[in-house]
C-alpha cells in the first residue's frame, strides 16, 4: 500500500512542479511581452514631435 | 562531387589532421597518459580473484577507452576554430560528408593506438588474457571504435559551438556510448571466458548495428550541425 | 470580431482542459475503485497502471521529437523545433516517473530497487539522453542554433528506442512482457492509458505554446536592440 502511494505522489510531485515551472515562465514572459509591446511614455513622444517640427 | 576528388580530399583531411597532431601534439599524448592513469587507478582499486577480475576487467578496458579518448574528442574541431579555419573547411569545394569521414578516420586511428597502450597495460596490471583470441578481439574493437568516432565526431562539431563545451561533450557522449560500450564489454567479457557461444555473436551483433547506425546517421546529418 | 474569437477561443480552451482532465480524474477512479486488487502483490500492483501509461506517453513523445526533429532538418521551420523541445521535455518528464515507479514496484515483485537487465538498463539511457537534450539546448541562445543541437542529438537519441522495446524479445530478462490480466484489469489499463495520453499530450501542447511566445520575446528584445 505504502509503495503504490509513493509511486502516485511522486508521479503527482513531478507533474506540479513542472506546471508550476510553466505557469512562473508563463507570467515572467507575458509580463516581458506587455514589457516590449507598451508604447512609449508621453513625455518622450512629446520630445520627439516637437524635434520633428523644427 | 567526383568520387575520385572525394577521395583525394578526404585523404588529404586525414593528413592534414594527422600530421598537425604529430607536429602540435595537442590532444593525443594527454589522451594516452589519461588512459594509463586511469589503467593504473582501476587495477589498484580492483583487488578480486581471478574469476571476479574476468568478469570485471573487459568493462573497465571500455570505460577507459572512452574516458581517455573524450579528452581527444573535446579537441577534435578546436584546431580549426581558435585557428579561424572552420569557415575556410567549408568554403573548400569538399563535401560535409568527407570531412565527417576523415574526422571520423582520425579518431579511429587515435582510438587504435590508445587501445595499443592500453590493452597491454591491462593485460600486464591484471594477469587476465584479453587477447586470448586476438581476431575475436579485433572485430569487437573495431565495431567499437566506428561506433564511438562516428557519434564523438557528430557531437564534438554540436558542442564545438557551445559555451559550455567542456562539461557539455562527456555529457551528451556517455549517454550515446552507453550500449556501445556496453555490448563491447559484455562481448570482450565472453572472449576472455573463451566463451564464444551464441550471446557472445549477439552482443557482437548488437555493436555491429550501433555502429552502422551511427555512421550512417552521423554521415547523414553533419552537413546540417555545420551549416552556418 | 477580435473579441468575440478572443471569447470563442477561450471557451474551446476549457471544454478542451475540462475533457482532458476529465479523463484523467476518470482514470485515476478507475484505478483506485473500479480495478480489483491482485492476489499476489496487492495494492502495490495498481502501479502498473501509472507505469505501463506513462511508459507509453513517453515512448509516444521519443516518437513525436524524433519526427519533428526530422521534420525540422527537412524544412528549417522553427514551429517544427518547438514541437520537438516541448515533446523532449514531456518525455524526460514520463521517462522520470517511469523509472521511480519501476523502481518502486521491482522493489515489491523483484525484492529489489534496481537490476541492470536490458529493458531497465536502456530506459535509463534514454532517459540520460533527454536530459541530456534538454540540457544542451538551455545553454544556447540563439534560436536556430539550438534547433539545430536538439534536432541532431534528438535524430541521434532515437536510436535506443528500438533497443527499449524489443529488449524483452531480444535479451531474456525479468522484466514482465505480456502477463496476464483480469478482464477489469484490461479495462482499467486502457482507461488509464487514455487519461493520461490526453493529459500529456495536452502538456505538450501547452508547452509548445509557451517555446512559441518565448522565441516571439526574445525576437521582440533583439528588434528593440
Amino acid at each position: 500500500m505504502e509503495t503504490m502511494v509513493c509511486a502516485y505522489v511522486f508521479a503527482w510531485a513531478v507533474v506540479t512542479a513542472y506546471l508550476t515551472w510553466l505557469a512562473v515562465q508563463n507570467g515572467r514572459l507575458c509580463r516581458r511581452l506587455d514589457e516590449l509591446e507598451r508604447p512609449a511614455k508621453p513625455g518622450l513622444s512629446e520630445k520627439r514631435s516637437s524635434s520633428k517640427a523644427a | 562531387m567526383q568520387p575520385g576528388h572525394a577521395l583525394k580530399a578526404f585523404w588529404r583531411l586525414v593528413v592534414k589532421d594527422l600530421v598537425c597532431e604529430f607536429r602540435l601534439c595537442r590532444s593525443w599524448p594527454g589522451m594516452l597518459l589519461l588512459g594509463l592513469v586511469l589503467v593504473l587507478l582501476l587495477e589498484m582499486q580492483v583487488d578480486l580473484g581471478t574469476h571476479e577480475k574476468q568478469q570485471v576487467v573487459s568493462g573497465l578496458l571500455w570505460l577507459d577507452v572512452f574516458f581517455a579518448g573524450t579528452l581527444m574528442v573535446d579537441r577534435l574541431f578546436s584546431g580549426e576554430r581558435e585557428e579561424g579555419c572552420w569557415r575556410s573547411l567549408l568554403l573548400y569545394p569538399v563535401s560535409p560528408t568527407a570531412v565527417f569521414f576523415a574526422k571520423a578516420t582520425v579518431t579511429i586511428l587515435a582510438l587504435v593506438l590508445l587501445e595499443c597502450v592500453l590493452v597491454p597495460a591491462f593485460i600486464v596490471f591484471s594477469n587476465i588474457p584479453l587477447l586470448r583470441r586476438p581476431l575475436c578481439f579485433l572485430t569487437v574493437a573495431l565495431l567499437a571504435n566506428l561506433g564511438y568516432a562516428s557519434v564523438s565526431v557528430v557531437i564534438s562539431a554540436l558542442t564545438a559551438q557551445l559555451s559550455h563545451r567542456s562539461s557539455l561533450l562527456p555529457l551528451l557522449l556517455l549517454p550515446l556510448m552507453t550500449p556501445v560500450i556496453m555490448a563491447a564489454a559484455a562481448a570482450t567479457r565472453f572472449l576472455v571466458a573463451a566463451d564464444l557461444d551464441e550471446q557472445w555473436w549477439r552482443w557482437v551483433q548488437l555493436l555491429g548495428c550501433f555502429a552502422v547506425m551511427f555512421t550512417t546517421l552521423g554521415a547523414l546529418v553533419f552537413e546540417f550541425v555545420v551549416e552556418d | 470580431m477580435r473579441i468575440t474569437q478572443s471569447v470563442a477561443n477561450t471557451w474551446k480552451q476549457l471544454i478542451v482542459f475540462g475533457l482532458v482532465f476529465s479523463l484523467l480524474a476518470g482514470a485515476i477512479l478507475m484505478i483506485f475503485l473500479y480495478a480489483p486488487t491482485e492476489a499476489t502483490m496487492g495494492h502495490a500492483q495498481r502501479i502498473l497502471y501509472l507505469h505501463v501509461s506513462v511508459t507509453w506517453c513517453g515512448l509516444a513523445a521519443c516518437l513525436a521529437m524524433g519526427a519533428c526533429s526530422a521534420a525540422y532538418m527537412m524544412s528549417r521551420n522553427l514551429v517544427w523545433d518547438y514541437w520537438s523541445q516541448a515533446s523532449t521535455e514531456v518525455g524526460c518528464l514520463c521517462f522520470t516517473i517511469t523509472l521511480a515507479s519501476g523502481s518502486l514496484w521491482a522493489h515489491e515483485a523483484w525484492g529489489v530497487w534496481w537490476t541492470w537487465e536490458a529493458r531497465l538498463t536502456s530506459a535509463l539511457v534514454l532517459w540520460l539522453m533527454l536530459a541530456g537534450i534538454c540540457l544542451a539546448r538551455a545553454s544556447v541562445d540563439d534560436l536556430q542554433s539550438r534547433a539545430r543541437i536538439g534536432a541532431v542529438l534528438a535524430v541521434l537519441a532515437i536510436c535506443d528506442l528500438p533497443i527499449l522495446i524489443m529488449a524483452t524479445r531480444w535479451f531474456r530478462g525479468v522484466h514482465p512482457i505480456a502477463p496476464q490480466m483480469d478482464p477489469r484489469m484490461r479495462i482499467v489499463l486502457l482507461g488509464a492509458m487514455l487519461g493520461f495520453t490526453a493529459f500529456f499530450a495536452l502538456l505538450t501542447r501547452q508547452r509548445r505554446s509557451q517555446i512559441d511566445l518565448a522565441a516571439r520575446v526574445l525576437t521582440v528584445e533583439r528588434m528593440g536592440e
